[in-house]
């Protein structure tokens, strides 16, 4: 079993992209849903990078899906959140809980 | 849409061609809401991402080498005394030792600016890289010598112990094997293609033969320094860019992903 990798702020919102996403997660509905969570359209070059890292890291795991006439006859590549990913977002979202406790930010007296 | 073609051939210089007919896929999915420029344009930093690293891990390799260069001249030439107790035949190896030393700088530079410090092959070249940095600057002094050889003997021995340490001992061996020959066999080859004549040898680290103007000095020290990085991202492209099969790849089950987001 190895260590859960620590994550980067963009590492973690793709990988909840892909946990929102469930099956129909690739490139183009990844790019969709963190524009559409975070109101800002990541850069493909950005996106398609940390995937591949994810990838080589352990932390998702892809694979090819069927050509679509709409992609000019090119398969999609689907990606699946791994053990160790879900552990290490898990872990990243511990840590953002323990530093909110007790701010009331998300009711934004502190805002 | 001819043009997604081309695209898709530029990218696929830069991964694998699956990884590039997905990538122009998920591009041209959005063709129709946003437009050809913003395909292009989109395009070109899917480019600039993928390869950004390459032309600064060159550059930076080609740094490397020359501070190496100066570094040494200034320590272990700047001590003679340092070289009283090697003897002629033991030079000779010492050389050799530069050599491979110089080569492995440049691997050390390249593959951490490109692969990261994390990457198994990057970490493997920077233990060989210390002990002969160990070996060539100190390595008069017997004791230093002797603790270089006996940690090279032990990592030897625990890569062996297992078979990603076999593989990658296997690749720091071609990869060693590779850049002499490369360096020694292939510098008159380099000379008369692009000067026209035997250059003789050495032409990497400061000699190129007397006859060589400095313009063509540098035009071959580049070419011989880039084929390195390319036999570099060679070997790394064998030996460790497998995706891991382990355990830990395996997808979650669906009821605990929905009840850990929820």
């Amino acid at each position: 079993m190895r260590p859960t990798p620590t994550l980067g702020e963009f590492e973690q919102i793709v990988l909840l992209a892909i946990l929102r996403l469930d099956d129909t997660a690739y490139g183009a509905t990844i790019r969709t849903e963190i524009a559409r969570c975070t109101r800002r359209e990541p850069a493909p070059g950005a996106l398609y990078t940390t995937l591949d890292r994810l990838e080589e890291k352990g932390l998702v795991r892809s694979q090819m899906g069927d050509p679509t006439p709409e992609r000019g006859g090119r398969a999609k590549r689907f990606f699946t959140v791994t053990k160790l990913g879900l552990s290490a977002v898990r872990n990243a979202q511990r840590s953002f809980q323990s530093l909110l406790k007790g701010l009331k930010l998300l009711e934004g007296t502190n805002a | 849409m001819h043009s997604a073609s081309f695209a898709e051939w530029i990218i696929a210089g830069f991964t694998t061609k699956a990884r590039a007919a997905s990538i122009i896929g998920d591009l041209l999915e959005a063709v129709p809401e946003k437009g050809r420029l913003w395909f292009w344009l989109s395009v070109a930093r899917v480019f600039f991402s993928l390869t950004w690293r390459r032309p600064l891990a060159y550059v930076a390799a080609m740094g490397i080498v020359l501070c190496w260069v100066r570094a040494f001249r200034f320590t272990v030439f700047g001590r003679p005394s340092s070289f009283a107790v090697l003897t002629q035949q033991w030079m000779q190896q010492y050389l050799h030792v530069l050599v491979a030393n110089s080569l492995l700088s440049v691997a050390f530079v390249y593959t951490a600016i490109v692969y990261g410090p994390e990457d198994p092959f990057v970490r493997r070249i920077a233990i060989v890289w210390i002990l002969f940095e160990g070996l060539i600057f100190f390595g008069t002094t017997p004791g230093v010598a002797l603790a270089c050889v006996l940690l090279a003997s032990c990592a030897i021995v625990y890569s062996l112990g297992s078979a990603t340490g076999r593989r990658g001992l296997l690749a720091i061996g071609i990869t060693a094997v590779l850049s002499f020959a490369w360096t020694k066999l292939a510098n008159p080859f380099l000379a008369m293609t692009f000067v026209g004549f035997h250059a003789g040898w050495m032409v990497f680290l400061t000699h190129a033969g007397p006859y060589l103007s400095p313009f063509s000095r540098m035009i071959l020290q580049l070419v011989e320094l880039f084929t390195l990085t390319l036999i570099y991202s060679g070997i790394h492209r064998l030996f460790f860019e497998k995706n891991s099969r382990s355990s830990d790849n395996e997808a979650p089950d669906r009821a605990q992903v929905s009840v850990d987001i929820s």
